[in-house]
Formats: structure tokens, sequence, C-alpha cells
């Protein structure tokens, strides 16, 4: 229940902005410039790893023998890295995993955590209690740990990376769900249905699913930053993909040992990656934003 | 009047004198080292344990620690010259198969027992023991045991005249140092090592420090001038450096040339380099395919560039070698394969098959860049590398029970390398981890091992290596240089031979 | 106190749960601690000896009911690698991520507060969106990232304050507060944005209440209102959170630990999984989970005891 409080919080602070906006009258439809900018840089981001083996960049890991270390150039825009490899390809190969790792992990887990939150609580009872115990027992063991064993046993490729994060967003999707399921689940109109002799799966796809669908689509645009930290995190420590694939928190930790002399390796990737987060955050709060004031008009 | 002036002049040149000699010392004093004063002391690794048998292998920051508190029987320097320690005499039988040590008298351990002869035979003969597994014992079997002849009287027996044997005595591992068998037997020494050394050992917080006090009853104690010595354990190297600038710690060690580049140019603090011997370098399991085949690895010999690897990974802190003796012995190139990757292709070309293999590294930037340079070079002559990190445990694991095909190994550095050289190329080695043997070889080495004369066993061990690079059973990453930066105040730290940092006779300038 | 008695059960059912997985899954690891006892220069039948003498050789639920027992009876068992009790292990441990996690909280509360309380005062206008971005960019840069800069800032260039995170108190409060700041200020630069959204949240609400605008009727000025008046009330939230995150956070501080070099609780656990000391992962994990546990257990009563009263002052109010 003290984790309820925990995701209230996050959902009473945007519900705090949507107040605030009312309080000061502001048109709060308008999307500004703190929606466009960042969707633009997104789009970039996207854009140039969708397209990056077509781009004619040097290979991620082709090292330039006589370019070590070298600063931001014209043979190499951004420089090169520690092993002489362009830093331009692999930060936008390593976006490929960030971004990869970002939507595929919290598309995961919140697909799990919406299987078992509706069927905890559709069906409530001793499932519930099982799925609740799972999920306290989840929680309660620290989530590098899982990460790292994860790591370890299974080997470092992108398919375990995402699967591992997005064991990690299943509880508090799984809640959310549970507690919104339970909500609507003792509705009139879904009693109605089921007198009218619904299945309950009918009942879970018509009525109930797409009660819940909006908290989960909020759930999925705060996660999405948090899942490219969390990989940059990984990757930091190396437990991420495998090298010499390239990735954010990969190319910011090689160039950790350089800071003094080749600033441009650990910096250039750090910046990319606060820009994306940041973007990610931005254009998803103005997102929240918007669809909450459609919601608001609906009702 | 004359009289009295005579007297008054007397007295004067007596006080003059007497002013002479007694500001004489102190201005000789001025310069002589200062008492008191904590040293810390950076090292790279947690330390396992102290005990002989279950701590395993004592790394180089576990000897560090284990030198200040431990002594060997004698101790070596890099010219190969032997001075007493623990014990005063030592000869050999005529045959060289027995050796006979006298151990200094009066010399307590700090549990206040006497240093005897049983302390010595204990501790070896619980190594050389096979029932123990003790993981020192791999190399020196040809030591067959140690007796107590009297109180002070210690003969070890030998298999045979063995030349790495009193090196092996002056080691400052596992093996060298004694500790009070009181000690051992009470099952406390792993965690809290009694020795006879300058330093008592005080406390260890495990993944901190190590903690140790003067020890007021040692045998030589004008020699030792600090309170106390903190080895603080920061396996980071970033936060290493970062913290001898800022005065947090007064000693550290590094192998990374960036960091090395940084401290060699810093003015605050003071560098220490030393040459050397061992190496580092990739070990290939002739024992899997495509390995097996000789010409596939001479083509990884050819299509491999040690200097570039010297240059990026290193970054021209260490040499290149052809053998790990370093400047002790001069092999000369001893048929090592350059770097020639029109020869690798040609015979790749000779064999005919597409050539795929792995290496296994650990996740560090060194294993990295281990893993990631051969790989695009390999990929420039045509042959795939799959790059396959884990972490230190799996390496080990893995090279142990012959689960690879290339891994990242060393040769450490020492005054005498035939007993892991012998290790590394016998037949009937459990640590031949190359998994390659020939009569041939097995001659050269059986022989290495047992001749007594010193310039027959390099010649040997030339030879050896010789077949090793023709047989392409190694691929080099660079020889012995070791770096240590201090800051300015600590004095008397001997040369880093073989990268080790001795405190013991280390003063503060306060 | 039905309730609370139904919590408790499904505490000690969700501890056994958490410690049988984390032995489970420690046991599919490749590789085992014999390996790094023996070292680089050890040989197989070494190997084989060490896992014997250790009793690695038996299966794995004997081991864990082994294991389970000596929790019970107080025993957490001796570290695989270097004989140490893990107990002794942890507890020498846990006061240094403790503190480091209280020294963080404080931080991001000192953040937090003033903050918040402009967005909230300021609801919608010029300051709370600079804030509000501000909370987004912090939000956005990982904390080892924080960690990394303010080192080669305030360590390397400046060399204001020290690189390495540790020094025990017997060295005096300066010199072991002295090192724990940049650590902790590169947690608290991330921590303080959810903090301070909760506390504008509240406060918002809080400031359209009635009695609020009682107040400010009445004449008192907007600074005594803010801080005497609307503060506490809002603040529930925001404290339940800050409880709820130190409790958390003691697993999660693994990477600013080993980058300052602190010997925590997560350095430990770290170590103990690159080494398979089984014990001591298996006696950090079970030491954090009830830790972690515990805290939302607390929690947990104090919000049922609060809450009746807080929806009674509120249905008064409003």
């Amino acid at each position: 229940m003290a984790n309820a409080v925990l995701t209230e919080a996050r959902r009473e602070a945007d519900a705090g902005d949507d107040a605030a906006a009312r309080t000061a009258h502001r048109n709060r439809t308008r999307l500004g410039m703190l929606f466009w900018l960042p969707l633009a840089w997104l789009a970039l981001v996207i854009l140039l790893a969708a397209l990056a083996p077509f781009l004619g960049l040097a290979a991620p890991d082709a090292i330039d023998w006589a370019n070590i270390k070298t600063p931001p150039g014209t043979e190499h825009w951004l420089g090169t890295d520690v092993l002489g490899r362009d830093v331009l390809s692999r930060i936008i190969y390593g976006a490929r995993v960030s971004l990869a790792v970002g939507f595929a992990a919290p598309a995961i887990g919140i697909a799990a955590g919406l299987m078992l939150g509706i069927s905890a609580g559709y069906y409530k009872g001793w499932l519930d209690d099982i799925i609740g115990i799972a999920i306290d027992t989840w929680l309660a063991v620290p989530g590098l740990v899982i990460l790292l064993l994860f790591s370890v046993i299974f080997g470092g490729s992108l398919l375990m990376v995402c699967v591992s994060l997005g064991l990690l967003f299943i509880p508090s999707a799984a809640r959310i769900t549970r507690a919104a399921t339970l909500n609507f689940a003792t509705r009139e109109f879904v009693v109605a249905a089921r007198g009218m002799g619904a299945s309950d799966a009918r009942i879970l796809a018509r009525e109930i699913f797409p009660n819940i669908i909006w908290p989960l689509v909020a759930f999925m645009l705060v996660d999405v930053p948090i899942a490219i930290v969390a990989e940059g995190a990984l990757s930091f420590l190396g437990l991420s993909v495998k090298s010499p694939t390239a990735s954010w928190g990969g190319l910011i930790a090689e160039g950790r040992e350089h800071l003094q002399q080749a600033p441009h390796i650990s910096l250039i990737p750090t910046l990319v990656m606060f820009l994306t987060v940041l973007s990610f955050n931005l254009v998803g709060d103005a997102v929240r934003r918007r669809l909450a004031d459609v919601r608001e008009s609906a009702i | 009047m004359n009289r009295n002036s005579s007297r008054v002049r007397a007295r004067l040149l007596a006080l003059i004198l007497a002013t002479v000699l007694a500001t004489g010392p102190t201005y000789l004093a001025a310069q002589a080292p200062k008492k008191g004063g904590t040293l810390t002391v950076a090292l790279e690794t947690e330390v396992v344990g102290f005990d002989a048998v279950k701590g395993g292998v004592l790394g180089i920051s576990g000897e560090i620690a284990l030198r200040a508190v431990q002594e060997s029987l004698i101790t070596a320097n890099q010219e190969g010259e032997f001075t007493p320690q623990l014990a005063t005499e030592w000869k050999a039988s005529a045959d060289g198969k027995s050796w006979t040590f006298k151990l200094r008298p009066g010399v307590k351990f700090h549990d206040a027992n006497e240093l005897t002869a049983e302390d010595v035979a204990h501790h070896y003969n619980r190594i050389l023991d096979p029932v123990n597994k003790s993981a020192s014992r791999t190399f020196i079997t040809p030591i067959k045991g140690a007796k107590a002849i009297d109180k002070h009287t210690v003969e070890f027996e030998l298999e045979h005249a063995w030349l790495p044997f009193l090196p092996v005595i002056a080691s400052t591992g596992m093996i060298g140092p004694i500790p009070s068998k009181a000690n051992v037997t009470a099952d406390k020494q792993q965690r809290h090592p009694v020795g006879t050394g300058p330093y008592v050992f005080q406390s260890w917080q495990s993944g901190d420090r190590i903690v140790v006090k003067r020890n007021p009853d040692y045998w030589n104690k004008d020699h030792v001038y600090l309170d106390e010595v903190v080895f603080r354990i920061l396996p980071d190297t970033q936060t290493r450096y970062a913290s001898l600038l800022s005065g947090q710690v007064d000693i550290i060690w590094t192998d990374r040339g960036a960091t090395i580049h940084q401290g060699l140019k810093e003015k605050s603090i003071v560098s220490h380099v030393a040459e050397g011997a061992g190496m580092e370098f990739t070990l290939l399991n002739t024992r899997n395919e495509p390995l097996k085949d000789q010409r596939v690895r001479a083509a990884l010999a050819h299509a491999y560039n040690q200097d570039a690897i010297i240059n990026v990974s290193w970054e021209k802190t260490r040499p290149a070698v052809t053998h790990p003796f370093g400047p002790m012995i001069n092999c000369g190139e001893v048929k090592y394969r350059k770097y020639d990757p029109n020869k690798a292709k040609q015979l790749l070309a000779e064999y005919g098959k597409p050539v795929k293999t792995n290496i296994i590294v650990t996740a560090t930037p060194r294993g990295r860049e281990a893993g990631e340079i051969p790989q695009q070079m390999f990929k420039a002559v045509g042959i795939e590398l799959e790059i396959q990190p884990v972490d230190q445990v799996t390496l080990v694991q893995r090279v142990l029970s012959r689960n690879y095909s290339m891994s990242g190994w060393r040769v450490a550095d020492g005054l005498d390398l035939s007993p892991q050289i012998y290790a590394l190329v016998h037949s009937k080695s459990s640590y031949n981890l190359g998994g390659y043997s020939s009569p041939e070889l097995d001659a050269m080495a059986d022989e290495m091992r047992t001749t007594n004369d010193r310039k027959r066993q390099h010649e040997l061990l030339c030879k050896i290596m010789e077949v090793v690079n023709e047989q392409a059973l190694f691929l080099y990453r660079g020889g012995g240089r070791h770096y240590a930066f201090a800051r300015p105040r600590v004095k008397n730290l001997p040369h880093i031979w073989r990268g080790f940092i001795d405190v013991t006779s280390v003063w503060l300038e306060q | 106190m039905r309730y609370l008695v139904r919590r408790a059960q499904r505490l000690v059912i969700v501890l056994l749960a958490v410690t049988l997985f984390t032995f489970l899954l420690v046991n599919v690891l490749p590789g085992d601690v014999a390996y790094e006892i023996a070292g680089t220069e050890a040989t197989p039948e070494t190997v084989a000896a060490i896992r014997k003498s250790l009793g690695l050789d038996r299966p794995v639920l004997v081991r864990y009911f082994e294991w389970l027992g000596g929790i019970l009876t107080g025993d957490w068992g001796k570290s695989l690698k270097s004989s140490e009790p893990v107990w002794q292990a942890i507890m020498a441990r846990f006061p240094v991520s403790f503190e480091l996690m209280l020294i963080a909280q404080t931080m991001a509360l000192m953040l937090a507060l003033p903050l918040g309380i402009i967005s909230a005062y300021r609801a919608g206008r010029r300051p709370d969106k600079v804030i509000g971005t501000l909370a987004f960019m912090s939000v956005s840069m990982p904390a080892f990232m924080f960690a990394i800069l303010l080192i080669f800032l305030f360590a390397l260039k400046l060399e204001w304050l020290p690189a390495t995170g540790y020094e025990p108190l017997s060295k005096g409060l300066w010199a072991n507060l002295k090192p724990m700041i940049l650590p902790a200020l590169s947690f608290a630069l991330v921590e303080w944005t959810i903090l301070m959204r909760t506390l504008r949240a509240e406060m918002i609400s809080v400031l359209q209440e009635d009695y609020i605008s009682l107040a400010r009727a009445k004449g008192l000025g907007d600074g005594r209102i803010l801080l005497a008046h609307a503060l506490r009330p809002s603040s529930f939230s925001m404290m339940t959170l800050l409880g709820l995150q130190v409790g958390r956070l003691i697993g999660g501080a693994i990477i600013i630990e080993e980058i300052f070099g602190i010997p925590g609780v997560g350095r430990l656990l770290i170590g103990a999984v690159y080494g398979r000391d089984f014990v001591v992962i298996q006696g950090c994990v079970t030491f954090i989970a009830i830790a972690f546990v515990l805290v939302n257990f607390l929690v947990d009563i104090a919000y049922s005891l609060l809450d009746p009263r807080v929806r009674v002052s509120g249905a008064a109010h409003g």
C-alpha cells in the first residue's frame, strides 16, 4: 500500500501540474517550444538511428590507427575515441541500442504488468494474493542486482537487456492496472455486461481494457526516458550489449580515463544522452497534459 | 693578566668546541629520517586472505600489505643479490639437493612467540603438502620438504638442484613471508596475519582498508619510522589518481596509459618507474579448432601487431617484447613472428578454410581493449574474432577448465621466471593451459629445471621461447615496466622492482 | 489491527520468496567462488578441493534450507572467500551506506523545499516553469554522470573536495562528512525532482483551501502563510516519499559506491556477485530486502494511522 503512495505521488504531481495550469488561466492546450524543439531532436535521433547503415558512416568498430583520441575535426566530425573509432558513428549506432531498449523494455514490462494487473484486479481472491506477493518480492530485490545477475548468466545481448530491464517495469504497471481494474470492475456497465451473459474475455477486452489504457500510456511516456537512463547505467558498468557494439553508457565509461586530455570522448555522448532523455521527458510531459485535457473534456 | 686571558681563551675555545659538537649532529639530523606519521597506500584489488592455503594466490596488492607485517628468510634485489633478513646464513650442499638456513636469534612474532625453525618448517610443509591443495604449491614442487634441525636451523630438501630456490625463499607472495605457527594453527591467519615485520596488523575492513601500526619490539627497529600505514582499496583508476592529487593517499600504482601520462606530467607528485621482466599476453588453446592447426596460429601471430597495441592500449608505457624475461636475459628475436598481414593471408590461403574463433576478456577497460583491437587486426586479414566479456572469476574458471579459445593472461615479474615457464609448457604440468607439448619441449624444460648452471638455464629458456614463438602459442601484449606515483612527502621509497611497493623503511617529511 | 497482522504475514512470505528466488538465481551463475580463491595460478585439482571443502558440491535445496536454518538462529554464515562473518561484514558497511543516503536525502530536501514552495506559490507562472524545466533537466542526467562531472570539477580541477568517499568517524566529524559531499550530491541532484514535484502538487491543492483564503483575508503576509500554515499539511506525501526512497536507495547506490570507493553494502554485494560468494550475496540481498520491506511496513502503519486524521482535517476545512 505504501508503494501505492509512490505511484500516487507521481500521478498527483502530474495532477498538480494540471491544477496549476488551471490556476494560472493559461491556455494549457498550446504546445509551445518546450514541445516542438525536443520533438525535433527526437525525430532527428530516431531518423539517424534508423537509417544508420545507409548514412555512409565509418564502421563503428573500425580503428583509425592514425587518429587516436583526436578532437572533432574535418575527418572525424565528432573526433575519435580511445581506440581511434569515429565518435559520431558510435553515437548513432549507440542510439539504436538506447532507443530499442527505451521502447522495448517498458513495452515488455507494461504488457506483462497489464496481464498480471488485470488478472489480479478482475478475478481477485487467491490469484490477486499470489500476484501481489510475487510483485512485492520482485520489488524487494534490488534492481541492479537482478540486472547484474541476468547479465552474467545470460550474457550481453540486446534481447537480454530489453527483457531484464522490462521485468523491472512490471510492478508499477501491474499495480496501476490492478487499481484501475478494481475500480472499473464494479461499475454498472460491467455488471450489466455480465448480466447480459458476456464472457470474461469479452468484458475484459471491451469494457475494462479501454478504460485503463490512459494510465498506461501516461506510464509509458514516463518509463521510456527511465529505461534509457537505466541502459546507460548498465552499459556504463559494462553489463549491457557486448563490445564492440557501441552504447551510450559504454562510450561514457570508455572516455572516463581521458577526461583531462580528450574530454570529447565522454562529454559528447553525455550531452547526446542528456538531450535525448530530456526531450523524452519534455515531450512526454506535454503529451500527457494534452491527453489529460482531452480526457477531462470527454468526461 | 696573561694567565687570566689564556684561561679565558681556553674557556672560549672549549665553549666553541662544545657548541660545534652540539650542533654538528643536529645539522646532520636535519637530513635524517623523521619519525612518525601515517602513510596511506592505495591498492587496486581486494585481498582474499593471508593464509597460504586458504588465501589462494596473493596478488600484488596482498603482497604489498603483507610485506609490512611478515618477513622472508632472505631478501633479493634486482641484481639477484640476496641479503639476510630472518636468516643470517645459508648454504647449499654440494649436489644442491639440500639447503641449510641459520635463523636470527631473539626475533619475536607480534604474538610474542619467538621465531624458531619450527615456524619456518611448518609454513613450508603446509604449502607443500598435496592434501592441502595450496595454490602456491604448483610452482615449487621441486622442494620436497623442510625440517627443523634445531631451534634456529632449518634444512630444506629438494628433488634436485634447483636454481629458482633462493628466489622462491626470498619471494614476497604467499610462500616467502613467514607467519607465526601458533596463529596459523589457531586458524586466524586468513583475516589477521601475524609475522615478525616492522608493522603489526591492526584491522581490516573488507573492501575498504587494512591498517597496520608500528611494531615497538621490531628486531631492526632503528629502520622503522612511521606510526601507522593504511592500505586503502580503490579499484577505480580515476578515483585512485584523484585521491593522490587531493592528498587522501600518498602512494598509488597504476598500469593505465592515460593515468600514467598524466602522472608523469604532474609536477606536484613524484614518479617512480621500474623496468622489469614478465609480460601480458594472449593465450591460445591449441586443443580447439581451428587453433589446433599451426598455420592458423601463425596467421594470427602475423596479423597481430604488438606495437599498435602498445601505442593504443598502453599508450607506449611498456616495451614490446619477444619473450618474457626482460632485461635479465638477452634472448634476441627468438623467431618472434613479426607483424606481416600478407604472410598471414598466405598462411590462411594454405589452410584453405574460413577461420572463426573467440576470445574471453574481462569487462574492464584493459579487457575490452585486449579484445577489440585484435578483432580489428584479424578482420583485416579475414579472420573473424568473437569477443566474450566475462568477469575475472569466469575467465579464470574457463581457462583452467580449458573451456576457451583465446584469453588474456600474464607471466608475473620476478627474479627467476623458470618455474612459470616450466609449468606453462611441460606436458605433465596441470598448468599447461595452452595444451601444447612435445618431447623436444619436455626435454628442454626438464633440463632447464634441473641444471645448476645459470648460463645453461638461460640458454634453455631462450630455446623454449623459440619453440613457443615458432608454434605461435602466445600473442604478446607488452613486457614489464612498472609505475607508481607518490606525494613528495614520501621519502625513502625503494626502487619499485616488480611493481612492488615496499613501505617498510619509508618515512614522511611532515 | 487485522489488517496489520495480514500485512505482517505477507511480509514474512515475501521475505522467504526473496531469499529463495535469489538463492536459485545465484546458483545458476556460471563459475564459482573456488576459482576466485584459487586465482590465476591455480590448478583444476586445487579448485575441486576448495569446492569440496566449502560444501559447494551438494544439491541446491539442501544448501538453501541449511542457510535458512542458520538465518533463523541468527547465523548469517561466513564469506566463502574470506571467512568473514556475513553479519559482521554487512554491519560494518550498513552505517556507511545509510549515512550516505541520509546526507543525500537531506541535500535533496534542501533543494526540494524552497523550489517546491516557490513553484506552488507561483504556480503556472514563470518561476514555476523555470523550476519545472530545471527539474526535468536534473532528472534527465543519470547520477553516475553527475558523479563523474563533480569529481572532474571539484576534485581534479579545483581540488576543493576529495575524490574518494569515505573516512571513518574516528577521524573527526568534518573529516567524515567532507568526502561524502560529492557522492551525496550526485544522488541529490536527481532525487530532489520527485520530492519537489510531490510537495508542489500537494501545496497547490492546500493553497486553495478555505482556511488559507481566510488567513490571507486576515492580512497575514504571504511568507508567513506559506511557511507556517501551508507547509506542514503539504509535506505529508513528500516526507512519506523521502522515507520510502531511503529504503530503496540502500540497495541502489552501487554505481556511486564504486565510483567513489565507498565501502557500503552495494559494493559488498557487487563484489560478492563478481566473486560468486553465494553466502554474502544471500546475506546482502536478504538484508536489503528486510530493510526495504520493513521501511514500507512502517510507512504503511504510519499512513493508516495518520490517514483518517488527514481525511478528517481535510473534510473540516473543505
